[in-house]
């Protein structure tokens, strides 16, 4: 039944004269546990698919080996940090890279988030530095575009003004996504001078059936900007560890079928 | 004879039975490893002080470290505890001297202020001649079904904006519960997208329900807090949990989006002494639910 109803409001999305076009999408990865196999093997496809469909390049949001989450969860299964690297470089190979911040309070210890409850200011500067630092001495970052998106979608005014700091370019991190209200805090904010270009998450790239539900959510979040034509630049967001590169083909198809246009850092950089 | 205040070493075994005796004289049940497990467990940087008439321990007063955020940065805030004055000493000023000079300690260290949940003796020392300053407490009793009751009840908006009120003092809950599982065997800790809740499950009377179970909890932290009722359904799902009992400071996160509480007057207050300019308008995201917790 569910399945019907998105075929009806899908068709006749279809039907209304709106201006999908104005509608850019990119696809931005949390990119978080590449030592699974079968994380690392779907976010490859699906990499690949996009810039076969699209001719764009997917944005591959990471967490390095030397952020205390990642390093702790590699010592646990036993997977070597080098090897991580190199799964991480054959990644950069097929996507841009921006990083994915998840912090913790302690180095030493695997749990403990540093989020809304505990946004001590200190450890997310120092460690973004340090991960950036990261990722540039190995060259995986991009020219242009320096992005970040949030772990646990934590997303408040230090973290803003610590994006600032480091020179990001664009924060893929708020969203009106169930699990995360925390944009509240920035609200406020958003369109400050000085700080990275905010680019809203809508929906899972995943979240498709025999026909993607990534339509209907633009519809019920933007349908302002689709009836004023304004043009709208929107991220859809997927772990590698939940994406399901079949479903999102299909999301890719449907959007498509409808007219969106598709965006990558390099095309975002061209517009600015 | 004037006294001498000085940190005692409890790598000394000789130490930890002059403290136990000091206790032991004083009336107190003090198991001596129960304040071993305090103070190693909870923080290497917890300390205890005592006060020596010639070479005789008199007065002992532990200071537990805990981790406290205060507008973004990370601070060692200090829970005096395990007071006690050998009889022969009581009526010499001995406690006094003891924070007294722990002000002066613990100010060196960083320390932001001291702070501890006195009973009705001591509590009356601490406020009127000790300087130290009062928050009563509060009690929330959450159910856990329906899910959408814990929504009701504490208002997911007002907590997101006491998260951003500058002046809260965050305590690391991870670091209270860390130590309180060494020291209790079966407390229940429940994570949800980042929300933590932990206490001791027990059987409680609650009105008009009869024997319930109830989650007395003993920390909490919402990072998320328009998902509380999923913690609350999980907590359920996993341990049975009818209730969750919160006993809060007054101002703290949950009391200023609770819509409906009760008084924590049965539970012992919140007392703090600065150490430093905090901010004005500084409150507390304590928990006591616990007995012991802290």
């Amino acid at each position: 039944m569910k399945a019907l109803l998105d075929r009806m409001l899908f068709a006749i999305l279809r039907i209304l004269p709106l201006r999908w076009r104005n509608i850019m999408i990119i696809p931005v990865l949390h990119v978080e546990r590449l030592h699974d196999d079968g994380a690392f093997a779907a976010v490859m496809e699906f990499c690949a698919d996009y810039t076969r469909l699209t001719g764009r390049r997917a944005l591959a949001t990471v967490i390095t080996p030397v952020a205390p989450l990642l390093a702790s969860e590699l010592r646990a299964v036993g997977f070597d940090a080098s090897e991580y690297e190199a799964r991480l470089r054959r990644l950069a190979e097929v996507a841009d890279m921006g990083l994915h911040g998840h912090f913790l309070r302690h180095q030493s210890e695997a749990e403990g988030p540093v989020h809304n409850y505990w946004p001590e200011r200190c450890v997310v500067r120092e460690q973004i530095g340090i991960e950036l630092a990261w990722l540039r001495e190995r060259g995986l970052l991009p020219e242009h575009g320096l992005s970040y998106a949030a772990g646990w979608w934590y997303l408040d005014s230090s973290v803003r003004a610590t994006l600032a700091f480091h020179g990001f370019e664009y924060d893929f991190s708020p969203s009106r996504n169930h699990y995360n209200l925390s944009i509240r805090a920035v609200r406020g904010e958003v369109g400050q001078g000085g700080m990275p270009r905010e680019i809203w998450a809508v929906a899972g790239v995943s979240a498709a059936g025999t026909i993607s539900r990534v339509p209907r959510h633009i519809w019920r979040m933007h349908w302002r900007d689709l009836l004023a034509n304004r043009s709208t630049v929107l991220s859809l967001y997927s772990h590698d560890w939940d994406i399901d590169p079949g479903r999102a083909r299909t999301t890719l198809r449907d959007l498509s079928r409808l007219g969106v246009e598709f965006t990558d850092l390099a095309a975002m950089h061209g517009a600015a | 004879m004037t006294s001498i205040i000085r940190p005692l070493n409890l790598a000394d075994t000789r130490v930890l039975e002059g403290i136990t005796r000091v206790a032991t004289g004083a009336g107190f049940d003090f198991p001596t490893e129960k304040l071993v497990s305090n103070l190693r467990d909870s923080s290497p940087d917890s300390i205890c002080l005592g006060a020596f008439i010639g070479d005789e321990l008199a007065a002992v007063n532990a200071f537990m470290a805990h981790e406290v955020l205060i507008g973004g940065e990370r601070f060692n805030a200090y829970q005096s505890g395990w007071s006690a004055t050998l009889p022969s000493h009581q009526g010499k000023g001995l406690f006094r001297s003891i924070i007294n000079d722990a002000k002066d300690l613990l100010a060196k260290r960083g320390a932001p202020f001291i702070f501890g949940f006195p009973n009705s003796v001591s509590e009356p020392i601490f406020v009127k001649k000790l300087g130290f300053l009062r928050t009563p407490m509060r009690r929330v009793l959450l159910p856990t079904k329906p899910r959408f009751v814990g929504g009701l009840i504490v208002d997911s908006s007002a907590y997101y904006r006491a998260l951003m009120t500058p002046g809260i003092v965050r305590f690391n809950q991870y670091q209270n519960m860390g130590w309180k599982q060494i020291e209790h065997v079966g407390l229940i800790v429940v994570k949800d997208y980042t929300n933590l809740l932990w206490g001791k499950l027990v059987e409680r009377h609650v009105p008009l329900l009869g024997k319930r179970k109830v989650l007395l909890a003993g920390g909490c932290e919402l990072s998320k807090p328009h998902l509380l009722g999923q913690l609350l359904a999980r907590i359920r799902r996993e341990h049975g949990v009818e209730f969750v009992r919160l006993v809060v400071a007054e101002r703290s996160m949950l009391a200023s989006a609770a819509r409906w509480m009760l008084d924590g007057d049965r539970t012992e207050p919140l007392i703090h002494f600065p150490l430093r300019a905090l901010p004005d308008d500084v409150c507390f995201d304590a928990h006591v639910g616990l007995k012991d917790a802290y």
